[in-house]
């Protein structure tokens, strides 16, 4: 049974040191979880060089960077957009001398192939002190910890993955076999053309029920059980909020904000300013039976 | 869908005969010939009625004069054989990552779905 979920863990650790970029992830996530930090000012020269090589070139630099950007904070700015500000500089400082720990030489990427093997098969509790490594640590045992109660999967999908259709579908209404036909017939062209061709049908037969857009897309998922789920991502495609970036509220590499400001304000709700789009595998192989 | 216990027979076979002289060219001529999947094969005990699949993750460009890369996965079914599993209807969507950047953390991204995938697991045990 271990061995089943081998495949992705195996797949997450492999692909992972190849992505150069990844250097940057860690340090990031620690900074913004500790608020001491991100609050006071005096921690912002202190907190680069708590995770930088002392001989990294580039880091004087950048920590005097970001100096700047915090004494040029007014006093006209509320303590939420100073904590952003620092927030900011803070990581692009960090990201500034991670890439140039990163240029460093081919010594760490040899370090790392070893130890994503080496680890492979360790506790989930032994976190890695490479930050490459941690982070896919923290992928794997999220995964291996995973349930249906603490999933983030709606309730008809879990239902629907619990109770899968073990016989053929038998469509018998003509009105809504009409309207799967249409849906059917139309689906390399948009939505409008199902909308023109509904109201073309209608014009001609008043009574018959063909089902609405939405309507028949949503007849089509209950019957299949294919569904496509939302999550939240960083409006310039850094990462995704799952996992251990599941709780931020700010990108940890380009410090975007997760939610929209201006909709936060209308409705008091947070709605991701980007998300982006998976279709679960299970459901569609369960289909293809 | 029959493909796959015969090739993995087949493999089996070829490696089986790999000592004797006559044995002629071992033929590679698909993902199951390789030695990672066969280790694997090996390891978690693979037969004809397991599914199994690849995912496969590149950006397209949508629009000519526009910077629109948006990043799509697929899950390509290898149960199938080599002429039928990369046809456009048995091609399976993954996931849709809208651009225009491309993603810097791509395991975030699969996250989800090997979640999801993990919870599907849990149920058919």
């Amino acid at each position: 049974m271990p061995y089943l979920y081998h495949i992705p863990i195996a797949h997450v650790c492999t692909i992972s040191p190849h992505k150069n970029d990844s250097y940057t992830i860690f340090l990031s996530i620690q900074l913004q979880d500790d608020p001491d930090k991100a609050n006071v000012s005096s921690d912002y020269e202190r907190s680069p060089t708590a995770f930088c090589d002392d001989s990294d070139p580039l880091q004087p630099d950048s920590t005097n960077g970001s100096q700047a950007t915090s004494d040029f904070d007014p006093d006209d700015l509320d303590k939420h957009e100073q904590q952003d500000a620092a927030l900011q500089a803070e990581q692009h400082a960090c990201a500034m001398a991670l890439r140039a720990l990163d240029q460093l030489g081919s010594e760490s990427n040899t370090l790392l192939e070893a130890d994503s093997d080496g680890e492979l098969d360790d506790t989930p509790a032994d976190l890695s002190h490479i930050e490459n490594i941690k982070f896919t640590q923290e992928f794997t045992e999220d995964i291996s910890t995973a349930t249906f109660e603490n999933g983030c999967l709606d309730d008809d999908v879990i239902h629907h993955l619990h109770n899968p259709c073990n016989e053929p579908t038998i469509i018998s209404d003509p009105n809504i076999r009409l309207s799967l036909d249409l849906f059917l017939a139309v689906t390399n062209a948009s939505k409008e053309t199902y909308h023109a061709s509904r109201n073309a049908i209608l014009l001609r037969y008043p009574d018959s029920g063909i089902l609405s857009y939405h309507a028949v897309k949503r007849l089509v998922a209950q019957k299949m059980g294919v569904v496509a789920v939302y999550n939240d991502m960083c409006i310039n495609s850094c990462h995704a909020f799952m996992g251990p970036f599941a709780q931020l509220r700010f990108c940890s590499i380009c410090g975007e904000a997760r939610y929209d400001v201006a909709q936060a304000a209308l409705t008091g709700k947070d709605i991701a300013r980007q998300q982006f789009c998976t279709i679960l595998l299970g459901p569609q192989l369960q289909a293809l039976q | 869908m029959r493909y796959l216990d015969q090739k993995m027979k087949q493999v089996a076979e070829m490696l089986n005969n790999i000592q004797a002289e006559d044995s002629g060219d071992i033929i590679y001529d698909d993902i199951f010939s390789g030695s990672e999947i066969q280790d694997l094969a090996e390891h978690i005990n693979v037969n004809g009625d397991d599914t199994i699949v690849s995912l496969s993750l590149d950006g397209a460009q949508l629009y000519q004069n526009k910077k629109s890369d948006t990043w799509i996965s697929i899950w390509i079914l290898d149960n199938l054989s080599p002429n039928q599993r990369y046809q456009k209807k048995r091609v399976l969507p993954g996931t849709v990552i809208p651009g225009p950047n491309k993603p810097k953390i791509t395991d975030s991204f699969f996250f989800f779905f090997l979640k999801a995938f993990y919870y599907w697991f849990i149920y058919l045990l």
